[in-house]
């Protein structure tokens, strides 16, 4: 199999000749950054809004979009972790570990630049390691028969159900739930009719976008509305060091439901914080300025603090954001490895390597490059699996699942081969987005810090319109609100009892595939 | 959330896995299951019926054995009961609306009263509705040519 074709340069001769595909790369990396930064709203849900798009658009710009919108979001929050104290995503509570203490010490601009500086560089290798992965990854996976596809989907199950925030059998419960949600409509292998109750309307299936936005846009919102203090809604109340903690873990529990890990995480930290005598009164500001509307209007620490430039000296995390790189490569490749998984390896990794252990939670910028360096490759390497198995790995992916199968595209080991344009040309507009993502962070930092503090009461109710509009294009028509809602408050429901709807959003997406697979591997051995 | 009802609460979710498993496993039968060489339609819901079941069970008997009272759930404040009811309003007040007054007037409705129950003064509330249409007309009506409800008036 010839996978280094002359396709490859054409392809990267269409990406730079349309302009289409610079506009929307780049408007899914500015989505990203600022869902990323804004409380209450994450790329999941971002990415459902801008789902019905992908009809309208080809497979490649409409890609690039969604997958912009992806990695976008790790970096921004990156950018509140480090000046706010706050993790836009859970994914960057590893950063704030570091970057919040060294923004406290004066160097909210240094821990900035290197945050970015790390990100383009996880970024650009984990591009650079799909590149190379491809033949391999294609390799092995031209072996694999149904049987095989089978195992790995139910692999990729059982990774998320251990591996995965929340308690296993709880999760595996959701799995389950996914999958029954996935058998509504007409049966894939003989077209049998299952679960309608009669709807039309539901012969299609329940709807991906709906479902999308109902779980993690409807279902945020209101998991927010529950879960005090949010910025701009709260009392002035959370003067006190350990405040940030709350905050953190508040947010963090919001965003992405990681709670248990998350919260303990942000806890742990935050006790390091508050010892930290010199980071007292700084912390108790920035605290105040994120929970707090009237604060917020006053000069913020982050605000004082990016004003003074000392020299960058960050050069010397280098060979933490190599490793850090190459931990999340490796652990964006497994189901449920990216995000909280690579970070946290990656800070338990450079805490042991370093020699002074000791300044690990008081600003140590190993362990801020570090855990950078693994989110962005992660994000980005965690798309090898889905392009080229067809396994999404998060909810995130198994959105993009959707978006390819719409698009006509066929994920799997040929696809470098079968539609070369496609899969070469969206290499190259990852590594064009991550370019746009450190000018836009290099650049921006101080408006993605004002963004943060954009309060909470001016965001939801336009993000409870957009759902409504988004899953109504999804579906084209009103059935599509209708199962947003419903799913919407399933979600919220579940998720007050400890019920993760990632592994549903999965299980949903696969299990039409899965059972797909399951039928043919017995059809093929003539029974078990 | 009370205490006492989420622990309740709690044990509800099992039976409702419980119940879903069931269902699957009567439509299993219905659907029909085939052979294990030439599987029916019914092979599926089969399977992640039981599942469903199992889950069910297992749930249930770790709830049940559970000390009651111990799921220490905060008890959330009245502002958010009253905004999450604003959600639920808004999101029902917009899909009867869209049809027959159209998108603007269900989303100056839908909008008015998530953004009344947040908390926005009269002015504020005006600025993100108007924000809100003049961003949805030009990326959706202009932009993309996508149709959208004009309704019946």
């Amino acid at each position: 199999m010839d996978y280094f074709d002359p396709s490859i340069v054409s392809a990267f001769q269409v990406v730079l000749s349309s302009p289409d595909i610079w506009f929307l790369t780049f408007v899914g990396v500015v989505l990203g950054m600022v869902v990323g930064v804004l409380p209450g709203f994450g790329p999941p849900a971002a990415m459902a809004l801008l789902f019905p798009l992908v009809y309208q658009l080809e497979a490649l710009p409409a890609l690039s979009l969604l997958a912009g919108i992806f990695y976008g979001a790790k970096y921004g929050g990156a950018v509140t972790s480090i000046l706010l104290g706050i993790p836009g995503e859970a994914d960057a509570v590893a950063t704030l570990f570091e970057g919040y203490p060294l923004a406290q010490a004066g160097y909210a601009r240094q821990a900035l630049r290197l945050a970015t500086l790390v990100s383009f560089l996880g970024g650009m290798l984990a591009v650079l390691g799909m590149v190379l992965l491809a033949p391999f990854l294609g390799a092995m996976a031209v072996y694999l028969g149904s049987g095989g596809r089978a195992g790995l989907m139910v692999l990729a199950f059982v990774l998320v159900i251990f591996l995965g925030p929340g308690a296993a059998l709880k999760n595996t419960a959701m799995v389950f739930c996914g999958l029954f949600l996935g058998m509504v409509g007409l049966d894939p292998v003989h077209g049998a009719e299952r679960f309608t109750l009669g709807f039309w309307q539901l012969m299609s299936g329940v709807e991906l976008t709906a479902l999308l936005l109902g779980l993690f846009g409807i279902s945020d919102i209101l998991d927010t509305l529950f879960s005090p203090p949010r910025p701009g809604a709260g009392p002035c109340s959370a003067c006190l060091p350990q405040a940030t903690a709350t905050t953190a873990a508040s947010a963090t529990t919001a965003r992405a439901s990681v709670t248990a890990t998350a919260a303990s995480a942000a806890t742990t930290r935050a006790s390091v914080a508050a010892t930290s005598a010199t980071a007292t009164a700084a912390t108790c500001a920035a605290t105040c300025a994120a929970t707090c509307a009237t604060c917020a209007a006053t000069p913020s620490v982050a605000s004082t603090t990016l004003a003074a430039v000392p020299p960058l000296r960050c050069l010397s995390a280098l060979a933490a954001a190599l490793r850090g790189t190459a931990l999340g490569f490796f652990t964006g490749l497994v189901p449920s490895g990216a995000g909280m998984t690579a970070t946290m390896a990656s800070y338990a990794l450079e805490k042991k390597l370093s020699r002074q252990p000791e300044f690990f939670g008081k600003g140590a910028w190993n362990g801020l490059a570090g855990p950078e360096a693994a989110n962005n490759a992660a994000a980005l390497s965690s798309l090898g699996p889905l392009l080229l198995l067809g396994l999404p790995t998060n909810p995130i992916m198994a959105t993009l699942l959707g978006a390819l199968t719409i698009s006509g595209v066929v994920p799997g080991p040929l696809l470098p081969v079968q539609q070369a344009p496609f899969y070469w040309g969206l290499i190259f507009c990852l590594a064009l987005g991550n370019v746009f993502l450190l000018f836009l962070g290099l650049g921006l930092a101080p408006l993605w810090a004002r963004l943060a503090k954009m309060p909470y009461r001016l965001l939801w109710p336009v993000i409870v319109g957009l759902c409504l509009f988004g899953s109504y294009m999804g579906a084209g028509g009103l059935h599509g609100p209708l199962q947003c809602v419903i799913f919407g408050l399933c979600g919220f429901t579940l998720r007050r009892f400890g019920y993760q709807s990632a592994p549903l959003v999965l299980a949903f997406v696969l299990g039409p595939a899965l059972e797909t697979a399951v039928v043919q591997m017995l059809i093929s051995n003539g029974g078990f | 959330m009370q205490p006492v009802l989420s622990n309740f609460a709690r044990k509800i979710f099992p039976l409702c896995f419980f119940a879903l498993g069931w269902l699957c496993l009567g439509r299993a039968h219905a659907l029909g299951l085939g052979s294990a060489a030439v599987p029916g339609p019914g092979l599926w819901p089969l399977l992640v019926g039981a599942g469903l079941l199992l889950c069910g069970l297992s749930l249930g008997l770790r709830e049940w054995r559970a000390v009651p009272g111990t799921f220490a759930a905060a008890a959330p404040s009245r502002k958010a009961w009253l905004q999450a009811g604003a959600v639920a309003v808004a999101c029902v007040l917009w899909i009867f609306l869209l049809q027959p007054a159209g998108w603007v007037l269900a989303s100056t409705v839908a909008l008015g009263v998530a953004s009344g129950a947040a908390g926005n003064g009269l002015r504020q509330s005006l600025w993100l509705i108007a924000l809100f249409l003049i961003v949805l007309w030009l990326g959706l009506d202009v932009l993309l040519h996508w149709p959208l409800p004009r309704g019946q008036w």
